[in-house]
């Protein structure tokens, strides 16, 4: 619910907003609605309906929310009609405070869903608290079900997350910014708008299997970027296979045992200079015995 | 546009049966020389279309731009950057260096309304001076076509056309856009030029659109015709659904149907039953209706990629009805079902050509 929360009005009853289609009617989303929409929809994986407040806020809201998400995933669970093929997963709440989060989970745990959603997070908060937030929630979840972080979705920070024992992620990041004109690769971000591309007759990204990098070089996409829809799309497809190959990559170092090797050459790809290396990331990396500077 | 099909990236391209392209020169002019002459390897493989036909102009088929002015050495062109000048010295050395298969070579077009018999001369003169100036430059193998001027001013028509089919040209252009007016005087404009070209060259025409004035612009001798409208429709959330000869669909005998339109919230059919494009073989009248209300730009990728494929598929009805020699008939009972008012007099003007 985090997009729509300027519109929307919070009680016990649910979520009730205006309409994006038209600026006029209301909806009012309760969880027990949600689940049943959820029902229709018939995605394998589905998720509670939460109280979230941005990560900003502080005070009794925050603990309102933490307590309220704990009876809307109660409702949820009593809502749901297809337990046997459509797995719901609880979204912890509890903003940057430890002791809720802790609460939190604490009691989510003792409803055993098929797996749990880190929320309410990924809002602008410093990162040096979140990946503490994130790391409480990982240390005390069962280690047999999937976590899945919401929100997230830049390369160091999927790397962080997975090293603090994150399974799952979603963010509109990638697609976005290729609208904008811009391609993720290990070394950052290439802004194909920029004139210095017009003549880059290389591909986006060497040895990178999507369409855009099979079919094209940068100069061709800068000819797009931003002026025609074929631009979006082209860099679209490439940033997700990027994140895709990024997935994969973390994956294979963790099977074959070579996770922090792999955690140090991603970050050296991507910053160059050790001097560069964000300062919350080396903290969190630490706290699990990765240690990025050499 | 820009080297590529509006909406459409490689994958997508594939599901549709086209096999040339018009590309536009326009935005390449950012730079001068295009940054893209010095990739090594020709247009076709920088625009990853190898497999295509390419015909090039440095003026859009689908419409044309108002621009400040030509002079007697080049013609000038709206990029993202500003206005650039073009010499026709320049534009032949930009397409020995692209190898395209066709091009059209650079043509004063004016945009002023009403201008002076003076001018059109002028226009006249200029456009066939750089045609000679081209031939004389252009690398073997890559063929030329002529532009035929004159705008709205007859004699001027007539010697455009008898000079530029002296020249040694492969085929001509007729640019329409540089007439704005409504697609019957254009083709009453074109048809002047058309009985002074030679039958055996193909001629082109841009800004006929919609596909009765394709039918009508065939029956005055037009070969090839550009895709403004199924790209203008899409824009619109309009799916093509017009049919020249029956092909085991259904003639609904709606034009176009309006995706935008509530009415279609539930229709769970395709857009056109038995088309066998992406988008109908894939997707619902209902999930283009709420892609386009969620502004998603998948609507107009599955819009496009099904308008094109329905725009080819009735030049190739057109193509088999002049094999069978049913063509009149066909595209008389097609103008009559979609063709406007204005153009039902023209009926009768074909029967009286014909019977």
């Amino acid at each position: 619910m985090v997009s729509l929360l300027k519109l929307a009005k919070i009680t016990e009853q649910g979520v009730e907003f205006q309409s994006p289609h038209d600026n006029e009617s209301t909806m009012l989303l309760t969880p027990e609605h949600s689940m049943s929409l959820q029902n229709s929809i018939g995605a394998d994986i589905i998720m509670q309906l939460d109280d979230v407040v941005s990560s900003l806020t502080t005070g009794k809201r925050v603990e309102e929310a933490m307590y309220r998400s704990i009876r809307w995933l109660d409702r949820c669970i009593n809502a749901h009609q297809k337990s046997d093929s459509q797995n719901l997963f609880a979204i912890i709440q509890g903003g940057l405070d430890i002791n809720l989060r802790k609460k939190c989970v604490e009691e989510m745990i003792l409803r055993d869903t098929p797996g749990y959603a880190i929320g309410g997070l990924s809002g602008g908060e410093e990162k040096d608290i979140f990946w503490r937030v994130v790391t409480l929630c990982t240390d005390l979840l069962p280690k047999n079900k999937p976590i899945y972080c919401m929100g997230i979705g830049y390369t160091e920070d999927l790397v962080v997350c997975s090293a603090l024992g994150v399974d799952m992620y979603d963010c509109v990041f990638p697609t976005r910014t290729a609208r904008f004109g811009n391609a993720l690769t290990p070394k950052g971000s290439l802004n194909l708008k920029s004139v210095k591309f017009s003549k880059d007759f290389q591909p986006i990204e060497k040895d990178c299997d999507c369409v855009a990098c099979k079919s094209y070089t940068r100069s061709y996409i800068h000819l797009q970027a931003t002026k025609e829809t074929v631009g979006c799309h082209l860099i679209t497809l490439h940033n997700v296979a990027y994140q895709l190959r990024l997935m994969r990559n973390i994956r294979q170092a963790i099977i074959e045992d070579r996770f922090p090797l792999f955690v140090k050459q991603t970050f050296k790809d991507l910053f160059g200079n050790e001097e560069k290396y964000p300062v919350w990331a080396i903290n969190a990396l630490k706290s699990v015995n990765i240690d990025l500077l050499s | 546009m820009r080297g590529s099909v509006l909406h459409l990236t490689p994958d997508n391209l594939q599901t549709i049966p086209v096999d040339s392209l018009g590309i536009t020169l326009e935005h390449f002019l950012e730079a001068q020389p295009p940054a893209s002459t010095h990739f090594m390897g020709g247009i076709h493989k920088f625009l990853n279309l190898e497999d295509y036909l390419l015909f090039f102009d440095v003026r859009d088929s689908g419409k044309l731009q108002h621009i400040s002015f030509n002079t007697d050495k080049y013609v000038s062109v709206v990029t993202n950057q500003g206005c650039r000048k073009v010499t026709a010295e320049e534009y032949v050395r930009y397409m020995n260096a692209y190898n395209p298969d066709i091009f059209a070579s650079i043509a004063d077009l004016i945009t002023d309304k009403n201008p002076s018999l003076k001018r059109v001369k002028k226009s006249v003169d200029r456009t066939l001076n750089w045609l000679d100036e081209t031939l004389e430059q252009i690398k073997e193998g890559i063929h030329v076509f002529g532009v035929v001027t004159g705008h709205d001013k007859h004699e001027e028509r007539v010697r455009s056309a008898q000079e530029t089919a002296n020249r040694n040209v492969a085929g001509f252009v007729l640019n329409g856009f540089d007439l704005d007016i409504t697609s019957k005087e254009r083709l009453d404009l074109m048809k002047i030029s058309l009985n002074h070209l030679p039958k055996n060259k193909p001629r082109v025409a841009y800004g006929l659109g919609a596909p009765e004035y394709v039918l009508l612009g065939i029956f005055e001798g037009i070969d090839i015709f550009d895709t403004s409208y199924p790209s203008e429709q899409t824009s619109l959330g309009h799916a093509l659904t017009f049919l020249l000869l029956e092909n085991g669909i259904k003639n609904e005998q709606e034009k176009f149907i309006d995706l935008w339109d509530n009415k279609y919230r539930t229709d769970f059919r395709p857009i056109l039953n038995g088309c066998k494009c992406y988008a109908c073989q894939n997707h619902t009248r209902a999930y283009i209706f709420h892609l386009l209300a969620a502004h998603e730009m998948l609507a107009t990728v599955l819009l496009m990629s099904h308008n094109l494929f329905h725009y080819l598929q009735f030049f190739k009805d057109i193509r088999k009805s002049i094999n069978n020699n049913t063509f009149t008939n066909t595209a008389m009972q097609f103008i009559s079902m979609y063709g406007s008012n204005d153009i039902k007099m023209n009926k009768t003007e074909i029967r009286h050509l014909l019977f």
